[in-house]
């Protein structure tokens, strides 16, 4: 029984109620109107995919003059407007902008305003928050489904570079990737070497990067380029250059020239592109760990990763940041540091 | 008013409701249709002198609802549907509402005296309809004071007419004095029915 209990306390439309105790809401109206709601995302879940958007609970207004419906959403996602506030008619009462969905920002909107929100993320999870407070997530599918578990490795698109790192650690230090054609001998596989870190790199960034759009290869006007590249909402966006050091099993081998070349490289785009916030030059270094040891650098974590300033005295530009990072082929056990 | 006389208003009431949402009651729903108004009843203010339903097989059943059911259909206010003899040797059907019996509950609408009973069992319906009506069984078998009390063996009467040995009724004033803050405020009553299938529904799907 008391596990009943619990669950009657833990109901979205009970703790609405207590949080609103002083305003007479009427808990069977709450009730009503998130079961509405639910219906309304169930029913429109396929015109409305993926988005995110914060649907602010207006218990008051009586208006019923724009019913809430998926053109209605979709005009309001594209004009920025991603809280919309509605009424128990299911009728939008007003729209507004917030800077972001994290959960921070949500609750801190909610607690601002004193208000209930339910925040839709991919298009069949919700959490419903109370006056700032997370009371319940669901899934409209499967209400029974636990809570989403955020992924430990999701990131911001402004935080590109901590993916990047991310990839390194959880994927590349381990070989993952197989980017070894003779582990032993430190030989890279051949053909294109560059692709097999970029096709992982875009991959990864397309699964954890959670509000921005990844691009690999990508074309421009011009005949150049680009490796990997992501537009964040709003509108930055932010160009990733993948290189590889060392000896590949075609033969073909690159050494610290290639570095400043590549900076170059980035340094044109960066003239050309000047849309681009900031970019990163990511080098997968396949040499001897002497030889990476010598390269000078402004941070680094141990025989792992190097941020260089610069290479044989050609300086990476403002808008960029460039990492070489280290390709281990021994195993923990013989490793000696 | 004997109890089967009251049990006769209970089961037009039900019936009618019932019949808003297209549904037919079977005897064992009937009895539990109106053992789920009768458990919050009290807090509706409304006084009851019937015996109360006792534990029994199939869960909470009153003989006097069974009686005036008959009574109603012999008399062709309900009309009894898809009998059927099962194997040992039981009869099953259904009740449904005729068009005099829903004419008598017309009438007991327009009267101030019924007012609270049919709002209490329109509210009671509206919530089976959202949980599903046939859920109806498993909503009773959740229902405190008959979990409670089913393990003493049939024949064991069900009281709801006091706070002391209404289960139901006990956790919901808990719950009540919980989310209004004090003792001496005010639920009403909408809001403690819908409290209730909160609690009857909360283990429903688990």
């Amino acid at each position: 029984m008391l596990d009943q209990i619990e669950t009657v306390c833990k109901d979205p439309a009970v703790s609405i109620f207590n949080a609103f105790k002083s305003s007479k809401l009427r808990l069977a109206t709450i009730t009503k109107f998130l079961k509405d709601i639910c219906v309304f995302l169930k029913t429109h879940q396929s015109d409305l995919a993926a988005m995110d958007y914060l649907i602010k609970l207006n218990f008051v207004s009586t208006e019923t003059k724009t019913k809430l419906d998926s053109h209605q959403i979709i005009n309001a996602l594209e004009n920025d407007s991603k809280i919309i506030e509605i009424n128990q008619n299911l009728s939008i009462v007003s729209l507004d902008k917030i800077d972001s969905f994290s959960n921070s920002g949500i609750s801190s909107f909610c607690l601002k305003n004193k208000c209930v929100c339910v925040f839709v993320h991919n298009g069949s999870d919700i959490t419903i928050y109370v006056k700032g407070v997370p009371a319940k997530e669901l899934n409209i599918n499967y209400p029974l489904s636990l809570p989403r578990v955020n992924k430990r490795t999701a990131r911001q698109s402004r935080d590109y570079k901590l993916a990047i790192m991310d990839f390194y650690n959880q994927r590349v230090k381990h070989n993952i990737t197989e980017h070894w054609a003779n582990k032993s001998k430190r030989i890279l596989r051949g053909g294109k070497t560059e692709d097999v870190f970029q096709d992982e790199l875009a991959n990864w960034l397309d699964e954890n990067i959670s509000d921005g759009l990844v691009m690999s290869k990508v074309k421009k006007i011009s005949k150049d380029e680009t490796d990997i590249e992501i537009i964040a909402i709003g509108g930055n966006s932010y160009l990733i250059e993948i290189k590889w050091l060392g000896k590949n099993e075609s033969n073909t081998s690159h050494d610290q020239p290639k570095i400043k070349d590549s900076i170059i490289q980035v340094k044109n785009y960066l003239k050309t592109d000047l849309k681009v916030l900031d970019s990163a030059l990511v080098i997968y270094d396949g040499r001897d760990l002497e030889k990476f040891k010598q390269l000078k650098c402004i941070d680094s974590e141990t025989n792992e990763w190097k941020q260089l300033k610069e290479c044989l005295k050609q300086k990476v530009p403002i808008r960029s940041n460039c990492y070489v990072f280290f390709l281990i082929s021994q195993s923990a056990s013989v490793r000696k540091n | 008013m004997s109890p089967i006389n009251n049990r006769l208003k209970d089961v037009i009431i039900s019936l009618s409701v019932a019949n808003f949402y297209n549904q037919d009651l079977g005897r064992l729903r009937l009895q539990k249709f109106i053992y789920l108004a009768d458990i919050i009843s009290l807090y509706w203010g409304i006084i009851n002198n019937n015996r109360g339903h006792k534990t029994y097989k199939n869960g909470p059943y009153d003989v006097d609802i069974q009686n005036a059911v008959d009574v109603l259909a012999f008399r062709g206010f309900v009309s009894i549907t898809q009998t059927n003899m099962k194997e040992d040797g039981s009869i099953t059907g259904s009740y449904r509402i005729t068009d005099v019996g829903r004419q008598l509950f017309d009438t007991m609408e327009n009267n101030k005296l019924f007012k609270r009973r049919i709002s209490l069992f329109k509210l009671i319906g509206v919530n089976i309809e959202q949980s599903g009506w046939n859920n109806l069984k498993a909503l009773v078998y959740l229902e405190p004071t008959y979990c409670f009390n089913k393990v003493s063996g049939w024949g064991f009467r069900l009281d709801y007419s006091s706070l002391l040995s209404n289960d139901t009724l006990r956790i919901l004033d808990g719950l009540k004095k919980m989310l209004v803050g004090s003792n001496d405020s005010y639920m009403n009553e909408t809001d403690f029915t819908t409290l209730y299938f909160k609690l009857l529904t909360a283990k429903l799907h688990a």
